[in-house]
């Protein structure tokens, strides 16, 4: 290890050093129901499916029958995107192992775009260990004639339902 | 270009089926490609920040590698560094052992085709799985990969169905649709099922990696299919096999590589899956950063700037020659423009330094580059680069020497020229100049030098 260091050292002695541009700032807050909206759409796109809950009981009875629902961290509004860290990658796999994949979300977990989103992300991986997924849609490959195919090897489905009071009350 | 090299690429370009199949998978990428960088209205700027953010911490890579090296060790993962490919087999098979594994996922990574790391494994008597489709499939074809992005991209449908069906991966009497979109889904769902349960025991998975961040240890990992996230989460040991330039330094930085990687890749707004791993989140976690003459690389600024390179494919789907000959033309895992850059930079074969001439030098490649590398100059350099050391023979400095030796005597050149017009024709006949006709003209000579025309009808009138 030493000696690769001191060879990258040796290799850059005397190059020009530039400096490192600033961060892209992260966008603005932005209101919660356009944000949602945004999601939603995106999430479609992306061949999810987007729902709205009144509570969390609803929610668990909207995403219907199958495995517990996980809980997302953060809503990319701009790409509809979820994201969501966990302490270990076993418990991971209750978004990967199954057919359906559900995700319940609050609106306070809904970003604009995926410069906020890491910003929040920062302090978690900065803190210690840390294994966090962004999650687009159900898993998909076009590996063979460029041809879509939804599932490849993770879930088939996927859905994500907002709930509109905050969770546990 | 030498003749070895002409033999590689002459003949894949005859071959109709794999001249349709490039066509068909690169004119998808590139639409795909084009809409995903029309839509961001800031793409130019953003490809302008991806530049400057892999250039500063190329510059600096001694910084970040020692930040990063800290970082994962601070969280308890272990660190390697290999030298070479040998010493990358060594390390990484090594792993395997001394943890019993023996049923091992791979998912797909350029640095692992680099250093043939399935080959070691084969000679100790098991194979790693490939989790990602294309990857998959070639596997079980015994091939390379012919793409960065896509790896089986050189093959259709119809040939994959006759693979699957050989190798038992769709059952015997099994009955695909005839249509493309349909035994596409066909196929890839088949193997969905057929990957199933190994993807859900294991005891170690391999993976390369996207980005590495510096301030928090992070491997980044991009994916569509969820098979990386299968490689990362079923076995108790991890192995990452990365480029040392693959550092960057904040995760915020991810904010531009990632949309730059993806829609350059696959044309998507985001890919299917991101993850990021600070740290054994499994049992154990060991990284193994590739050195294979990239610290050599970075001693030069112009090299250095080649490796700037994220790896998403899009040069190669934009090159006439790509297209062409496919990416198997190259022998090596980097095949494309960018692969003709890198290549020479990271083999040791005297070969290599001739595949900067397999670029008809057209420039679609620096246009679509996300990271703006002037691959084009890079092109140029590296061939004048192979020609001061004397390799590969090239017949244009002796014809260079021919042409200045009788353009030097005006007595000289008119004979040599009566003796071209004289002899031109019976050349040509003769099958003589077969090598140049093959893919061009050779226009004749005109009746009457214009010497001649000169002394014998006079100045033209005015």
């Amino acid at each position: 290890m030493d000696r690769l260091l001191a060879d990258v050292r040796r290799a850059l002695a005397g190059a020009d050093r530039p400096e490192l541009p600033p961060a892209p700032p992260p966008a603005a807050g932005g209101d919660p129901a356009l944000l949602a909206e945004r999601f939603g759409t995106e999430l479609s796109r992306a061949g999810g499916r987007f729902l709205v809950a009144a509570s969390e009981a609803e929610a668990r009875a909207a995403a219907g029958p199958g495995a517990p629902p996980d809980r997302a961290d953060l809503l990319i509004a701009e790409t509809g995107t979820v994201v969501r860290s966990y302490a270990s990658a076993r418990e991971s796999r209750v978004s990967l192992w199954d057919e359906r994949c559900v995700f319940l979300a609050t609106s306070e977990a809904l970003v604009p775009d995926l410069a906020t989103a890491l910003a929040r992300l920062a302090p978690i991986h900065r803190a210690g260990r840390a294994y966090t997924v962004f999650v687009t849609g159900p898993s998909r490959t076009a590996d063979i004639e460029k041809v879509l195919v939804i599932p490849a090897h993770g879930p088939r489905e996927l859905v994500v339902v907002l709930v509109r009071a905050p969770a546990g009350c | 270009m030498t003749d070895p090299l002409r033999r590689e690429f002459g003949s894949r370009a005859k071959d109709p089926v794999l001249r349709r199949n490039l066509l068909r998978a690169t004119d998808t990428s590139n639409a795909h490609r084009a809409a995903a960088a029309a839509e961001r209205a800031d793409w130019e700027e953003l490809r302008s920040r991806g530049a400057a953010i892999r250039d500063h911490t190329l510059a600096r890579l001694d910084d970040y590698l020692a930040e990063f090296i800290r970082s994962v060790e601070a969280r308890g993962g272990r660190v390697h560094a290999a030298r070479d490919a040998p010493a990358a087999r060594r390390i990484v098979t090594g792993i395997a052992r001394r943890k019993g594994a023996t049923r091992i996922l791979k998912s797909k990574s350029m640095a692992t085709e680099e250093v043939e790391l399935n080959r070691a494994f084969e000679r100790l008597g098991f194979e790693p799985l490939e989790t990602d489709l294309g990857e998959y499939i070639v596997q079980l074809a015994g091939e390379a990969p012919s793409h960065i992005t896509a790896p089986a991209l050189h093959r259709s449908a119809e040939e994959i169905r006759d693979l699957f069906l050989a190798r038992g991966v769709l059952p015997p009497g099994d009955r695909p649709p005839a249509d493309r979109a349909g035994l596409a889904r066909w196929l890839s769902l088949a193997a969905r099922r057929h990957l199933a349960p190994r993807l859900r025991e294991a005891d170690l998975g391999i993976t390369g990696a996207n980005f590495l961040v510096a301030e928090t240890g992070t491997v980044v990992l991009v994916e569509n299919e969820g098979n990386i996230r299968f490689t990362t989460t079923t076995p108790p040991a991890q192995v990452v096999l990365a480029g040392v330039e693959k550092i960057v330094p904040r995760l915020a930085d991810l904010a531009v590589l990632l949309p730059l990687l993806v829609r350059s890749a696959t044309g998507q707004r985001f890919p299917g899956t991101v993850s990021l791993i600070s740290g054994p989140v499994s049992e154990s976690l060991d990284i193994v950063l590739l050195d294979n003459r990239r610290t050599a690389a970075l001693a030069d600024p112009g090299d250095r700037e080649i490796l700037r390179c994220i790896r998403c494919g899009a040069c190669l789907n934009v090159c006439p020659v790509y297209r062409t000959a496919g990416g198997h033309a190259w022998g090596s895992p980097y095949p494309g423009p960018i692969g003709s850059l890198l290549t020479p930079l990271l083999s040791t074969r005297d070969a290599d330094r001739a595949l900067p001439h397999a670029s008809s030098l057209c420039g679609a490649c620096s246009e679509v580059c996300p990271v703006r590398i002037p691959i084009v100059d890079h092109l140029l350099r590296l061939r004048a680069r192979a020609a001061a050391a004397g390799s590969p023979a090239s017949p244009g400095p002796l014809a260079i020497r021919v042409f200045s030796y009788l353009a030097r005597d005006p007595r000289r050149y008119e004979r040599a020229t009566w003796l071209l017009r004289r002899f031109w024709g019976i050349a040509l006949r003769a099958g003589l100049m077969k090598r140049w006709t093959r893919y061009r003209d050779a226009p004749s000579p005109a009746a009457r030098t214009f010497r001649e025309l000169w002394r014998d009808d006079g100045p033209p009138a005015r």
